[in-house]
């Protein structure tokens, strides 16, 4: 397989995802999504007839978020009409997965370029609005006792033993290396403002960031997820499903979880060949990604798996990777990822992740893959994975070479 | 200091704001208006001894709408500027439907655009029993769209696919079709208007606007996307392409009912400032109105 290459990613800044708060609230996700992708085209001086595909995730594609957002983007991002354009889905992973899939039409020599990434307007259309049935319908939640991410969060947290600090203390962390990112103009060659069709600007910056957070701020939170999962019954369902762990503990709250906001994301990929005809640099080549499943109702134990499969395509070691970015979907998924697998919390999401930024679902994936690369550059080092759990268990991983200052 | 609205507040905590512009036949927002009316929105706002706010004409009309002068104005600032004009009424109209107090427009005669999208933002209006009189938003039919919240509220208050329908086209309303719409809380006689208005106040201490209400729903995305295919095939099919305003104005309705109200007037004003950025629209209107070839 030939080594894909990653000629740029861009993101959107992350808005707050409640609507009468959020500053891009008032956007619509078409809208929304024809930021990254302008953005892309500018940037590159790029012919877009050369772009076989617009590849984008989006997990609740339905009302604005529907009817195959990525066609409709591509086109009024004032791409040429013959370019075609895919909605996926595979929930939280699936920003990286439609870069994945961008890389398969590449490597099979289907496209020779194409543009990958994501778009979620969680202000606009709420989580959960496309459907669940794995939770919803009775003929598939009761038998695999399903509960949701946040129980399986906690469930996570309460088997390996972690506690209110710990999860709060990686939380103080993000923020804290979020706020430092942003002082240092570390997302600068990323971040494309939102601008109004006035030129206005209604958003330079991650919006939901809170640099101040501490041990006490963040003590003062409620879990989110315990009166729910008593009223209901969930408590018992994760406790039946793993009877070792005996009663589960509530450690995760808004301040301890990924946030709910609104973004976009997209990244240029493309075949060597490509690259040299339309007059593009390489800045990092693909050496390994892999999709997985694993069980499902602890559901976000996933990235592991995906990683030693990314890892071993690679030829590489969990060692040999010098950057890592792991969403943090939920406290507790960093903590575990980490134990399993010993990479150094100095290695990982040193920019913050989206328990400081946000998780807008469909569009993390290509954004976190754009920060890595970033930090690559930024931090001189070579090999980067990025990786995501994400709903009934699945995750996704890809790891990637920089490339900068080389022709090809 | 204000000399077009005067504010008086009676021994009840009825705060009045009369507009009476004295170099003016009718009511606008003018420059000057804009700025008086902003800063006793905030006073009246804040005032802890306001219990509630009239807002009444001295003229024989009530309100006329955005100074077209004004207006005519917006197209040589830049975008920057037109919304630092804009802004700070969307968000006076904002504060006076959400500062807790209730807030009554008495409508003694023709209440039109912006004088409409005023008595929007008023949690009761009451209007004069008069045939004559006629409220709504008729900027479509001047080129031109609501910019202070009109699209938005209109269409929260009323059914909505018929007054998105009027908008777009600029249609007003008598005072008992407003009435059939839902746009009054009641129509009296002449000299029983201030009196209504006044006991409205004091009866309801505690008024907020029906889209802020715990449970408010809106139209659902399914209602909205089968009415906007019909809607957007008609206004192609009858030329919308030249009627920027049409499509602007559907397109911050369709947006709109879509998101709560703040992100939503927003929106609107985006789409005005968008209208005024359009040369073809500020030909039209000079020519319209000031005879003036651009």
């Amino acid at each position: 397989m030939q080594h894909v290459r990653i000629f740029d990613a861009v993101r959107t800044p992350r808005g707050k995802g409640k609507a009468s708060v959020g500053a891009l609230a008032e956007f619509s996700p078409v809208e929304l999504a024809t930021v990254p992708l302008k953005a892309l085209k500018e940037r590159s001086n790029l012919d877009t007839s050369a772009v076989g595909d617009v590849v984008l995730g989006c997990v609740d594609p339905v009302a604005d978020q529907g009817g195959d957002i990525a066609r409709t983007a591509a086109l009024e991002a004032g791409y040429d009409e013959a370019v075609p354009g895919v909605q996926i889905n595979r929930f939280c992973a699936s920003g990286l997965e439609a870069c994945a899939i961008a890389a398969g039409k590449v490597a099979s020599g289907e496209v020779g370029l194409a543009v990958a990434g994501g778009i979620e307007m969680m202000s606009r259309v709420p989580m959960l609005s496309s459907g669940m049935p794995v939770l919803a319908d009775p003929g598939i939640a009761i038998p695999r006792k399903s509960v949701p991410q946040g129980i399986s969060a906690d469930l996570i947290a309460t088997l390996r033993g972690y506690s209110r600090d710990d999860v709060d203390a990686l939380a103080v962390e993000s923020q804290r290396r979020a706020g430092r990112a942003w002082e240092e103009g570390r997302f600068a060659r990323s971040i494309v403002p939102v601008r109004d069709r006035n030129g206005l600007t209604v958003l330079d910056r991650d919006e939901a960031i809170r640099p101040g957070a501490d041990m006490q701020s963040l003590g003062a939170l409620n879990p989110s997820f315990e009166r729910y999962a008593k009223k209901i019954g969930y408590d018992a369902v994760s406790e039946q499903k793993y009877p070792e762990i005996g009663a589960l503990k509530y450690v995760h709250h808004a301040g301890n979880s990924s946030q709910i906001v609104d973004g976009a994301a997209a990244v240029l990929l493309g075949s060597e060949t490509a690259g040299k005809d339309n007059g593009l640099t390489p800045r990092a080549r693909i050496l390994g990604l892999a999709s997985v499943g694993s069980e499902p109702t602890i559901m976000l134990t996933g990235p592991k798996a995906a990683c030693d499969r990314a890892l071993k395509q690679a030829g590489l070691g969990y060692a040999d990777i010098d950057l890592w970015e792991l969403n943090e979907a939920f406290a507790s998924v960093v903590l575990y990822f980490q134990e399993e697998t010993g990479v150094s919390p100095d290695r990982m999401n040193v920019n913050g992740g989206a328990i400081a930024m946000g998780h807008p679902l469909g569009a993390t994936g290509a954004m976190i893959l754009g920060t890595l690369l970033d930090e690559l550059e930024r931090a001189d080092k070579q090999f980067g994975c990025a990786t995501l759990c994400a709903a009934t268990g699945q995750a996704i991983a890809m790891v990637i070479e920089r490339m900068e200052g080389q022709s090809a | 200091m204000s000399k077009i609205i005067t504010l008086g507040i009676d021994g009840h905590g009825i705060a009045e704001l009369c507009w009476d512009d004295p170099d003016r036949k009718v009511n606008v927002f003018s420059t000057d208006a804009t700025e008086e009316w902003v800063g006793l929105v905030d006073q009246v706002a804040s005032d802890p001894s306001v219990r509630g706010v009239l807002i009444t004409s001295g003229k024989a009309s009530f309100h006329a709408g955005a100074d077209l002068r004004m207006v005519g104005g917006f197209f040589d600032m830049s975008a920057e500027d037109l919304w630092s004009v804009m802004a700070p009424v969307k968000d006076s109209l904002y504060r006076l439907e959400t500062c807790g107090k209730p807030v009554a427009a008495a409508i003694n005669g023709h209440c039109l655009g912006g004088g409409f999208e005023m008595a929007l933002a008023a949690h009761a209006r009451f209007a004069v029993d008069d045939p004559a009189i006629k409220l709504g938003l008729p900027e479509a039919g001047l080129g031109l769209m609501p910019g202070f919240g009109g699209t938005q509220r209109l269409a929260r208050l009323a059914p909505w696919q018929r007054v998105t329908a009027d908008m777009v086209q600029g249609v007003t309303y008598e005072v008992s079709e407003a009435r059939s719409l839902g746009l009054l809380t009641d129509v009296v006689p002449a000299g029983a208007l201030r009196d209504a208005a006044r006991r409205w106040l004091l009866d309801n201490p505690a008024a907020e606007q029906p889209w802020m209400a715990r449970g408010y729903r809106g139209p659902s995305a399914r209602e909205i996307e089968r009415y906007f295919h019909a809607l957007n095939a008609g206004l192609t099919r009858d030329g919308v392409i030249d009627r920027p305003e049409q499509r602007l104005i559907a397109e911050a309705i369709y947006h709109g009912l879509q998101m709560p109200i703040e992100p939503a007037l927003r929106l609107e004003v985006r789409r005005f400032i968008e209208l005024t950025r359009n040369p073809s629209v500020r030909q039209a209107l000079q020519e319209r109105f000031f005879g003036e070839a651009a």
